[in-house]
């Protein structure tokens, strides 16, 4: 019997892990920094692209991490170059639909906020 | 049992005559004061804590000379001004000196056994690490006794903290001091990213890793993303404070909030970088007094990895009440409730195994301590998720309220693990076990202290009692209170002075404690000694030694891998990352004098640096580096061939490329190199957003000629085609190689060149660093490519030393490979700063 499993792309293996947090990431960065620089150069007066943006990046973002967990395999094997079956595969899977599943949590939280206050406002 | 668990063990027994004794003779510690060159991790991970506990019994009392202060209004027990240094350094020390060198200092000193490897992967790097963090958080304590202590709070905001307000050397003690600390929390995180991924034992997948091998992976990775930006953060407050440079000063584009930024960014991460290990302990304890797996362990990972990355999008909370849109505050309040949820699935994992216990949960002293942490920790996090609302966090902010949820947060979900990690592993490393008895008394009189001591804190924040008072009117109603929690402050300083008892009376370094006391069934409970294991052992399991009690000993007899030192020397075996197949073994250093050297002239070129001695300070910062060449030139030993151990694996003794553990920390130090970077991107856009009148073209004079930077690029890039091309035509055979030389002092060349150019452009243009943020900024991208190229051109010499002397070839090549892809990197930032600092102005303007 084998002692060790077959060979299986480390980075692969920890990006496809990540798949959810390194979304949520970009997510975040994205709708931070359009929201802060499209104030900033508008004055404080605001633009209905921050609206666009930061909704149309939180639902790509969401959409994606769903059909990533609803259908990992294809994902697994581009990114781990490996055919699954084993313990670590079901662990990987396991884990990257937990994460993909708190991260699409937190994607929606943060972008719906634009839809409840106002663009540019202080409100103190 | 499961399949693999019939496999035939490794190695055959009788193990040979004499194997077991060139093992110890090989690991043996230096003995009497010579141990001050040791590097086994068990040794200086006992420094380390000892080093750590320290700081935490001497910050603990400028606590209570604080609480003795306010324990009745409109006192003087001190002055205001020593108050304001109290307070500052009692945050410093607790979080500088105390949380992460703790937690840091568990991973040095459990993570190996835990492994099952046989030392850490540069071990002479965590020797030098915590030899500069004794020395330099030493001289750094002592400013309290002599009026010399930062006083501008732990979080150091300008403009207070500007020349304008804080004249004297005491910020600078803060900035530079905390270099060395920013330099041993970097080092500590390449070791801990390789340890963790590339020296596990062999059949230890991912899957199997234990989780305080988890906790510390997520620790190193957030320490890697976040300490670049306080370390920007520092770099420009002390340029600013030294030279002028008007980074943070309004008048001339700069703006303070900068600062909050940058400091933030590392800050709200860096409790996370505190909590995560000792929520890893926690994990590995609970199973053992529950005598049951662990539930839930998957959700428990994946509550460490996301609780790592959302601590980077929290940072703005303490930023609420800085006038920032609320729109952007509400991504962040949105973030910060987030982050609750996989703390809260921590939690109830944690209750969860207790209650399926196969046995009643015992309860001892680490069990109680894990108890304890529950409750504080719990609280802390409730109050966590109301000053995430905005609205109350406006309220709340810089009040007593937030001094209550911060101290509830980290005194309970770090300090009580801590102490329930001294007993629970003080057997690994200890003759005998410490006292129970004492240890309760420990236990109740800081549980009992530290809620006297901070619940009344919440009233008083919500009464209106203002952060960083070194007093207050009688007439507020706020005495009773806080003489309430300067009565809880001494009950906790005598649960602490009753643990110094009990380790003075039971704590003796050595190995006799009771083998496994607990029934844990994790690896670092083998039988140990100086070499850690006597053999390294195959894994099948989480739970290795319950799924097979025989382990321990077939370990201890040698039959599982690597029982004995093939090379004659250091050796442990490097695995895959994900899978843990063997791949090759290290040879590793032993016991030196270099990185001691290099570490007190590391420590005393920053502490000198602090005091204006400047030709001395520099006179050490060359010292540290000659010790760091000269210990560098003891490693890349060449290869020994193949090395059998066990199973029929022979594994090479030299790796080079991609797949070396040399290689993989030369990654990680250009991660951080490129945080570093990316933190100055953030700092140069978000001052154009902020003062765009001083940008060039319109508001400083005009960009030098794209002569400048096509120059300047041209000369990156051939310097790297240089090295390049050298990379493929390295010697096949030990000779005396002049071409790497000629190479190494080429592209040497054209790199000072390119920056000499860039900077040059930019002078002649009449633009001074002085003159506004914007100037400051422009200089500030060239300082940071020359301190990268500064690092790679000694790379690059040391490569051509080796070189000449007939130390470099075609296989071994360790030291040419990390010089060129530190050059590579160097380029590739080099490049993008002239993007950003020439396309940036003409494109936006």
């Amino acid at each position: 019997m084998e002692r060790f499993s077959q060979h299986r792309s480390a980075t692969g293996a920890l990006v496809f892990l990540l798949l959810g947090p390194l979304v949520w990431s970009i997510h975040f960065f994205i709708i931070y920094a359009a929201h802060a620089s499209l104030c900033a150069l508008t004055g404080g007066m605001g633009t209905v692209w921050i609206t666009v943006i930061i909704l149309a990046v939180t639902a790509l973002g969401a959409l994606a991490l769903v059909s990533a967990a609803l259908g990992p395999m294809p994902v697994y094997r581009l990114l781990v170059r490996h055919p699954g079956g084993d313990e670590e595969t079901r662990f990987l899977i396991a884990g990257m639909r937990l994460l993909a599943g708190l991260s699409t949590l937190a994607i929606i939280w943060g972008g719906t906020a634009v839809l409840v206050l106002p663009l540019c406002a202080q409100l103190r | 049992m499961s399949d693999d668990a019939r496999l035939d063990l490794p190695n055959p027994a009788p193990r040979p005559e004499g194997e077991l004794e060139l093992l110890e003779k090989v690991w043996a510690t230096p003995k009497g004061w010579r141990i001050v060159t040791a590097v086994n991790n068990t040794v200086i991970g006992v420094f380390y804590i000892g080093a750590a506990l320290t700081f935490f019994v001497l910050a603990g009392i400028l606590a209570l000379i604080m609480r003795t202060q306010l324990a009745v209004g409109d006192n003087n027990f001190v002055s205001q001004e020593l108050y304001n240094q109290l307070f500052t350094v009692h945050g410093t020390t607790m979080m500088f000196l105390f949380a992460v060198p703790a937690v840091e200092a568990l991973g040095v000193m459990l993570l190996p056994q835990m492994l099952a490897a046989r030392d850490l992967p540069f071990p002479r790097l965590s020797a030098f690490a915590i030899w500069a963090y004794v020395i330099g958080g030493l001289v750094f304590f002592s400013t309290i006794l002599y009026d010399l202590a930062p006083n501008g709070g732990w979080f150091m905001y300008p403009p207070l903290t500007l020349m304008e307000y804080s004249p004297g050397d005491n910020a600078d003690f803060w900035l530079l001091g905390i270099g060395f600390i920013e330099i041993s929390a970097i080092a500590g995180a390449v070791e801990i990213v390789v340890g963790v991924l590339r020296t596990r034992p062999p059949g230890m997948t991912l899957s199997r890793m234990p989780i305080f091998a988890w906790a510390m992976l997520i620790f190193a990775a957030m320490i890697i993303f976040a300490f670049p930006a306080v370390i920007l953060a520092t770099m420009l407050l002390e340029i600013e404070r030294a030279f002028g440079w008007p980074f943070f000063t309004a008048e001339k584009g700069g703006d303070s909030l900068l600062w909050q930024h940058l400091f933030w960014f590392f800050g709200h991460p860096e409790v996370y970088i505190i909590f995560l290990p000792a929520a890893g302990l926690v994990s590995m304890m609970v199973p053992t007094f529950a005598q049951t797996p662990l539930v839930g362990h998957r959700l428990i990972v994946v509550a460490l990895v996301a609780t790592g990355f959302f601590s980077f999008g929290l940072w703005v909370h303490h930023m609420f009440t800085t006038g920032i849109p609320a729109l952007s505050l509400a991504f962040f309040s949105a973030a910060s409730m987030a982050v609750a949820v996989p703390s809260g699935i921590q939690v109830f994992s944690w209750i969860a195994t207790i209650a399926k216990g196969r046995e009643r949960f015992r309860i001892t002293v680490p069990s109680l301590f894990i108890l304890g942490f529950l409750f504080i920790f719990t609280l802390g996090g409730l109050t966590g998720v109301m000053v995430a609302l905005v609205p109350f966090d406006f309220q709340a902010h810089d009040s007593y309220f937030i001094v209550a949820h911060l101290h509830y947060v980290l005194v309970g979900g770090m300090v009580f693990p801590l102490f329930a990690t001294f007993y629970y592993w003080a057997p690994m490393v200890s003759r005998k076990m410490l006292s129970e008895r004492l240890g309760r008394w420990t236990f109740w009189l800081m549980f009992i202290g530290f809620n006297v001591a901070f619940f009344p804190l919440h009233i008083a924040g919500l009464a209106g009692m203002p952060r960083r008072v070194w007093t207050y009117p009688s007439n507020l109603g706020w005495d009773t209170l806080n003489m309430i929690s300067t009565i809880g402050s001494f009950m906790i300083a005598a649960g602490v002075l009753a643990f110094l008892i009990d380790l003075a009376k039971n704590f003796r370094m050595g190995s006799g404690a009771p083998e496994n006391p607990w029934g844990a069934s994790t690896l670092e409970w083998l039988p140990n000694d100086v070499y850690s294991t006597r053999s390294i052992p195959h894994v099948t399991s989480r739970d290795p030694i319950w799924d097979n009690p025989n382990l321990p000993r077939e370990v201890e007899e040698g039959r599982h891998y690597l029982p004995g030192v093939p090379t004659g020397a250091r050796e442990t075996i490097v695995t895959s990352p994900i899978d843990a197949r063997p791949q090759y073994v290290i040879q590793m250093p032993g016991p030196g004098w270099m990185h001691l050297s290099a570490a007190v002239f590391t420590a005393a070129f920053f502490l000198l640096l602090t005091v204006k001695a400047v030709t001395i300070s520099i006179i050490c910062g060359i010292l540290a580096i000659v010790s760091c060449l000269v210990w560098a030139w003891q490693l890349d030993k060449p290869s020994q061939g193949e090395v059998d151990i066990g199973a029929g694996i022979a594994l090479p003794t030299y790796r080079t490329g991609s797949s070396s553990h040399s290689w993989w920390a030369m990654v990680v130090l250009m991660i951080v190199s490129a945080a570093l970077y990316l933190s100055y991107l953030f700092s140069y856009l978000y001052l154009w957003t902020v003062s765009p009148e001083v940008w060039a073209p319109v508001g400083s004079p005009a960009l030098p000629a794209l002569g400048y930077p096509l120059g300047t690029a041209a000369m990156l890039v051939l310097g790297a085609v240089i090295l390049a091309v050298r990379q493929r035509s390295l010697p096949r055979e030990p000779k005396r190689d002049v071409g790497t030389a000629i190479a190494a002092v080429t592209a040497s060349a054209l790199l000072i060149g390119a920056l000499a150019l860039e900077i040059w452009g930019h002078w002649q243009t009449g633009l001074r660093p002085t003159a506004s943020s914007y100037g400051a900024m422009v200089y500030m991208g060239a300082v940071l490519t020359v301190q990268a190229a500064v690092a790679v051109i000694i790379m690059c010499f040391f490569a051509a030393a080796r070189g000449l002397t007939r130390q470099l070839t075609r296989e071994r090549r360790v030291t040419f490979d990390n010089a060129a892809i530190y050059y590579y990197y160097t380029v590739a930032q080099g490049l993008l700063g002239l993007l950003l600092i020439h396309g940036f102005p003409r494109l936006a303007g």
